[in-house]
C-alpha cells in the first residue's frame, strides 16, 4: 500500500496543478495532524504522569481532631491518578508519626476511592505507597484525609500531596495516560483547562497540551511534509534543522514565561520556608554565643552539638563558626564515655533518649547522669558545661579531666 | 554599600589584569576576522584571576600567617597598568561590523536583552538569599568563614579525627577537599570586609558569565555565525540546572564547569584552528580543575581527553606524532607496570584503583558493580520530563540525529565535531557506569547528583546543537594542515 503511495506521489510530483497542490496540502495537514498528536500526547502522558497531586494548607479544612486521629477535608483538584503514588505530607512542628492513613475521594466519573495504608519510610517525611486506579485527568473532589496514630499536639499539617512514585512508569500507565489525553482534548472542559493554563502559566506540561501550542505545531509539521512531498531534493536533515529551529522557539517561549514567573516571586519576597528554617537557627546560634563565657569560645575550647536532625546540627555548626564545634550524630549515651569536664554540650531538643533536669543541674542520658552547669535552657535547646559523669548503677566517678 | 565597592574592585581588576595576559599570549591569530580573541580571554581571564588572586592569599598566609587582602589588590592594580601598557587594546584593529542583514542584528538584539535580564535577575537572587546550598555552608563555605574570622588557614581535618586532632583544629566531612572554592568565598569576604552571607557568593555570577563568554569565544573561533553564538549562550545562561547554581550559589560545580571548558573547548580549538591560542586554555582547563574538586574531573578527563588528544596529535606533522605517541606510550606502560604489579595503583590525592580476584575497584566508587537497569528511569526522568535541563536532552537528540544523517550523507564530519561528539559519548557511558555503581547509586536515585553531575557537559551539548544548526560551518572550517 505504501509502495503505491508513493508511486501515487511520485506521478502526481511531476506535474504541479492546482489541483495537485490542493492534494498535497490535505495530505499533509492530514499527516501533520496525526504527528503532531503522537508527538504531544507522548510527551504529555510521560510529563503527567510524574505531575505530583499537591493540596497547599488554604485548600485543607480540618473537620475532626481529637489526639488520636485528624480528618482533613480536601478542596477538589484535577489529577491524573493512573499509577502508584505516595501519599506525602509536611508538618511544621514536631513531625507527625500516624499509624494508619484512609484516604476517601470520589472521582469526577463518579467512582469511589477509599484507601488504607501504613507508613513506608519516615526518614525524611511521612510517605505512603497507594495505588490508584481512576483514570487520568479526573477530577479528585470530595477528598477526606484521615491519620490515625500518635500526634504530637501542636503539629499541623503545611501541605498534603500524592507524588508518583518512582519506578512506577509501565507501558500500562502510557497507555492509559495516552488514551485520557485524547479524552481530555476531544472534551471541551481539557481544553480550557489547558487553554487557561496557557494565559495565565504554568508548568511544562500546560505548555505541552496546550491548543495553540498543538496548532502552531501542526501547521508547521504539515508545512514541513508538504515541502518534503513536493520538493525531491531537499538539504541533508533540512527537516530535522527546523524541528530543532522550532524546539528553540518553543524553548523561548517557555523560558520567557518562567523569567515572567521569576519576577512576580522578586515582587513579592525571597524568603522560602527554608531560608526561614535557617534564620531560625542563625539567630539560635546568636543566643548561644552570647550564653558562652569567652574562656568557651577560644578555637581550641571543646564544643559538641547533639541533634538527631542532620540539617539542625550542621547548620548549627556552620551558623556557630568560628566556634570550633564537634557535631555528632550518634546519640548522647553513645558518645559520654569521650566527654571530658569542661566540654560545653549545646543539645538540640527534644531527643528521646536525653532527659534533661536543669534545675537540678543534671541530664540523663541512657545509663548516665551528667552533672551540668546550664548556660542557656529553651524549650528546644540546652546548653551546658559538663562538670561530671555518673554511671547510674555504679559509684560517681569524676568525669576524665 | 558598604565594601561593595571594594568586592567588585576585587572581582574586576584580577580579571581584566589576567584577560588582557591571556589576550596577548594568545596572539597571533592567523585568521583575525573569525577569531574573537576577546571573548575566549575574557572567560579564561574571570578563573586565572581569581585562581591567582585565592593563590596569593593561601601564599601570604602560609608564608606570613595572616591574609594579606590589601597589599595583594594593590598588586593586581599594579599588574594591570603594566598589562594596559604593553598590550595596548586600543592599538588593536578593531573587529570588523558585523555585516549581518537585519534579521539577524535584531536577533542578536533580542537575545542580548534576554540575557541580560537574566543575568539581572540572577544577580538579585544571588545576593538576597543566606548562603542557601547545602554543600556551600557544609563543605566551601564552612572553612571561609572560618579562616576569615581567624584571619589565617585554620587546620580541617575529619569529624572521626577531630577528637584526637591537636588543639584548634576544626572539622568537616570534607575537609580533604581542594582549597580553591574556599579561597575565592575567603577573597570576596575579605574584600567587603565582613562575612556576608549572600555577597560572599556574588563571583558565582561572574563564573556563569565567564562561561558565556568562553561558550560564544569556541563557538566564534569556530565559525559560527554571531547570532547563533549569542544564541547558544543564550541556551546556556537560561538553563535551570545551571541558573540555580548561580541563584543559590556556594557550589563548586559552576567552578568545575567553567575549568572542563577551557580544557575541552581548548582542545577543540586546536583540532580547528591549530592556532597557538588554544594552548593556555587548555593550560588553564589542566591546573584549575585539580584545584577546585577531585573526585569528578578524573572522570572527566578520563573519559574525554584522550579522544580529544588522540584528534588533537593526529594534526601534528608524521615525525612528532611518532614521538610523542612514543613517549605517551612508553609512560602508559611505565605507570602501568610500576603500581599494578600488586593489583593497585595508586593515584594521587584520589585513592586507589585495584584488580584483585577478576574485581576492579574504583576510587570514590567502590566496586564496579554497575546496575544500569535501575538507574534508567531516574536518568530519563530528570533529563527528560523534569523542568532542570529545559529542553536540552531532547535537543541533544535531535542534534545527534542531524549530524548522523549528515556524516551518512556526507560520508565525512568535521573531525573536531567527531572528536567532540564521540568524546561526550564516552563521558556519558562514564557517568553512566558511575552513577549505576552501588556507592554512588542512592545519590542518583534521590536526585541529589545525577543533574550536577551532568552539569560539565552542558556548554559541550549547547556547543553540538549549534554545529547541528549550521551545516555550512563544516566548509568552511579551516582544515588541518599537517606540514605546520
Amino acid at each position: 500500500m505504501i509502495q503505491r503511495l508513493r508511486t501515487q506521489i511520485n506521478m502526481l510530483n511531476t506535474k504541479h496543478t492546482a489541483r495537485n497542490n490542493v492534494f498535497f496540502f490535505l495530505l499533509a495537514l492530514v499527516i501533520g495532524f496525526i504527528a503532531t498528536l503522537v508527538i504531544l500526547a507522548s510527551a504529555l502522558s510521560l510529563r503527567g504522569l510524574y505531575a505530583p497531586i499537591q493540596w497547599e494548607p488554604s485548600q485543607l479544612s480540618v473537620l475532626q481532631k481529637n489526639p488520636t486521629s485528624l480528618r482533613l477535608k480536601l478542596a477538589s483538584i484535577p489529577a491524573n491518578i493512573s499509577l502508584e503514588h505516595y501519599a506525602h505530607f509536611s508538618l511544621s512542628g514536631t513531625q507527625l508519626q500516624p499509624t494508619n492513613i484512609l484516604i476517601k475521594a470520589t472521582l469526577s466519573n463518579g467512582t469511589t476511592l477509599d484507601f488504607k495504608a501504613s507508613p513506608d519510610s519516615s526518614a525524611e517525611r511521612v510517605a505512603f505507597p497507594i495505588t490508584l486506579t481512576g483514570s487520568a485527568n479526573s477530577l479528585l473532589s470530595n477528598v477526606q484525609i484521615i491519620f490515625q496514630g500518635e500526634r504530637q499536639e501542636g503539629a499541623s499539617i503545611l501541605h498534603i500531596g500524592l507524588e508518583p512514585r518512582p519506578g512506577s512508569l509501565s507501558i500500562d500507565n502510557l497507555q492509559s495516560a495516552h488514551q485520557a489525553l485524547w479524552q481530555a482534548w476531544m472534551s471541551r472542559e481539557g481544553l480550557n483547562v489547558y487553554s487557561a493554563h496557557f494565559i495565565v502559566g504554568g508548568d511544562k506540561a500546560s505548555y505541552i497540551s496546550s491548543p495553540v501550542l498543538a496548532g502552531l505545531l501542526w501547521l508547521s509539521l504539515s508545512w514541513f511534509i508538504g515541502w518534503g512531498l513536493t520538493h525531491k531534493h531537499m538539504p541533508p536533515g533540512a527537516q530535522l534543522t527546523a524541528l530543532a529551529l522550532m524546539g528553540l522557539f518553543i524553548w523561548s517561549v517557555i523560558d520567557l514565561r518562567w523569567q515572567r514567573d521569576l519576577w512576580n516571586e522578586h515582587g513579592e519576597d525571597l524568603n522560602t520556608s527554608a531560608s526561614a528554617l535557617t534564620h531560625a537557627i542563625d539567630l539560635q546560634a546568636d543566643r548561644i554565643r552570647r550564653a558562652l563565657p569567652s574562656t568557651n569560645q577560644r578555637p581550641d575550647h571543646r564544643i559538641f552539638i547533639f541533634s538527631p536532625e542532620a540539617f539542625d546540627r550542621l547548620r548549627l555548626r556552620y551558623a556557630l563558626l568560628p566556634l570550633n564545634t564537634h557535631v555528632e550524630a550518634r546519640s548522647l549515651d553513645q558518645f559520654i564515655p569521650q566527654l571530658h569536664s569542661g566540654d560545653t554540650l549545646i543539645l538540640v531538643l527534644p531527643q528521646n533518649e536525653v532527659s534533661t533536669n536543669l534545675t537540678h543541674n543534671q541530664i540523663s542520658s541512657g545509663g548516665y547522669t551528667l552533672d551540668v552547669k546550664p548556660l542557656l535552657a529553651e524549650p528546644r535547646l540546652a546548653v551546658v558545661t559538663l562538670l561530671a559523669i555518673k554511671a547510674r548503677e555504679t559509684p560517681d566517678r569524676e568525669a576524665k579531666p | 554599600m558598604n565594601g561593595i565597592f571594594t568586592l567588585i574592585l576585587a572581582l574586576l581588576l584580577p580579571w581584566a589584569t589576567s584577560s588582557l595576559a591571556l589576550y596577548a599570549w594568545m596572539k597571533p591569530a592567523t585568521d583575525a576576522h573569525h577569531h574573537p580573541r576577546w571573548a575566549q580571554a575574557l572567560g579564561g581571564g574571570y578563573l586565572l584571576g581569581l585562581m591567582l588572586s585565592a593563590a596569593m592569599l593561601w601564599l601570604s598566609a602560609k608564608l606570613n600567617g595572616a591574609f594579606l587582602f590589601w597589599p595583594i589588590l594593590g598588586l593586581w592594580l599594579a599588574l594591570f597598568l603594566a598589562a594596559l601598557s604593553w598590550v595596548r587594546p586600543w592599538q588593536h584593529p578593531r573587529p570588523a561590523s558585523l555585516g549581518a542583514p537585519l534579521w539577524q542584528k535584531l536577533v542578536i538584539g533580542i537575545l542580548l536583552a534576554l540575557i541580560a535580564l537574566r543575568l539581572t535577575s540572577l544577580g538579585i537572587e544571588n545576593t538576597h538569599q543566606a548562603m542557601p546550598a547545602w554543600d556551600a555552608w557544609v563543605i566551601w563555605a564552612e572553612r571561609a568563614k572560618t579562616w576569615f574570622y581567624l584571619g589565617h588557614l585554620a587546620p580541617y581535618t575529619h569529624s572521626d579525627a577531630w577528637l584526637t586532632a591537636p588543639h584548634g583544629t576544626y572539622e568537616s566531612e570534607a575537609a580533604h577537599y581542594p582549597p580553591l572554592v574556599s579561597l575565592i568565598h575567603l577573597w570576596a569576604a575579605l574584600a567587603l570586609g565582613r562575612w556576608d552571607e549572600a555577597l560572599v557568593n556574588l563571583p558565582w555570577l561572574g563564573a556563569a558569565i565567564a562561561l558565556g563568554l568562553t561558550l560564544y569565544g569556541a563557538l566564534r573561533s569556530t565559525h559560527t555565525p554571531v547570532w547563533l553564538a549569542v544564541g547558544g549562550v543564550w541556551l546556556l545562561l537560561s538553563l535551570p540546572i545551571l541558573n540555580s547554581q548561580v541563584a543559590i550559589a556556594g557550589y563548586a560545580d559552576l567552578w568545575l564547569t567553567l575549568a572542563y571548558s577551557q580544557l575541552i573547548l581548548g582542545l577543540l580549538l586546536w583540532i580547528a584552528t591549530r592556532q597557538r591560542a588554544a594552548l593556555p586554555l587548555i593550560l588553564l582547563g589542566l591546573v584549575s580543575l585539580p584545584l577546585i574538586k577531585h573526585q569528578v574531573w578524573l572522570l572527566l578527563l578520563a573519559s574525554t581527553s584522550p579522544l580529544l588528544l588522540w584528534a588533537a596529535l593526529t594534526a601534528l606533522p608524521q615525525k612528532q606524532r611518532t614521538l610523542m605517541g612514543s613517549i605517551a606510550i612508553l609512560g602508559l606502560i611505565f605507570v602501568l607496570g610500576f603500581n599494578l604489579a600488586d593489583g593497585h595503583l595508586h593515584l594521587p590525592l584520589l585513592g586507589e584503583i585495584t584488580l584483585q580476584s577478576g574485581q576492579l575497584s574504583l576510587p570514590g566508587l567502590g566496586h564496579l558493580a554497575p546496575d544500569l537497569q535501575r538507574i534508567a528511569e531516574p536518568m530519563f526522568f530528570h533529563l527528560f520530563i523534569l523542568d532542570s535541563w529545559h529542553m536540552l536532552w531532547g535537543l541533544t537528540a535531535l542534534a545527534w540525529l542531524i549530524l548522523l544523517i549528515r556524516l551518512l550523507r556526507q560520508k565525512q564530519l568535521n573531525p573536531m565535531l567527531l572528536a567532540l561528539n564521540l568524546s561526550l559519548l564516552s563521558a556519558l557511558t562514564a557517568f553512566s557506569l558511575s552513577y549505576a555503581s552501588p556507592r554512588v547509586m542512592p545519590f542518583v536515585l534521590d536526585g541529589t547528583l545525577l543533574n550536577r553531575g551532568l552539569l560539565y557537559l552542558a556548554p559541550l551539548l549547547i556547543f553540538v546543537i549549534i554545529h547541528a544548526l549550521t551545516p555550512d560551518a563544516a566548509k568552511t572550517m579551516p582544515r588541518a594542515n599537517t606540514k605546520e
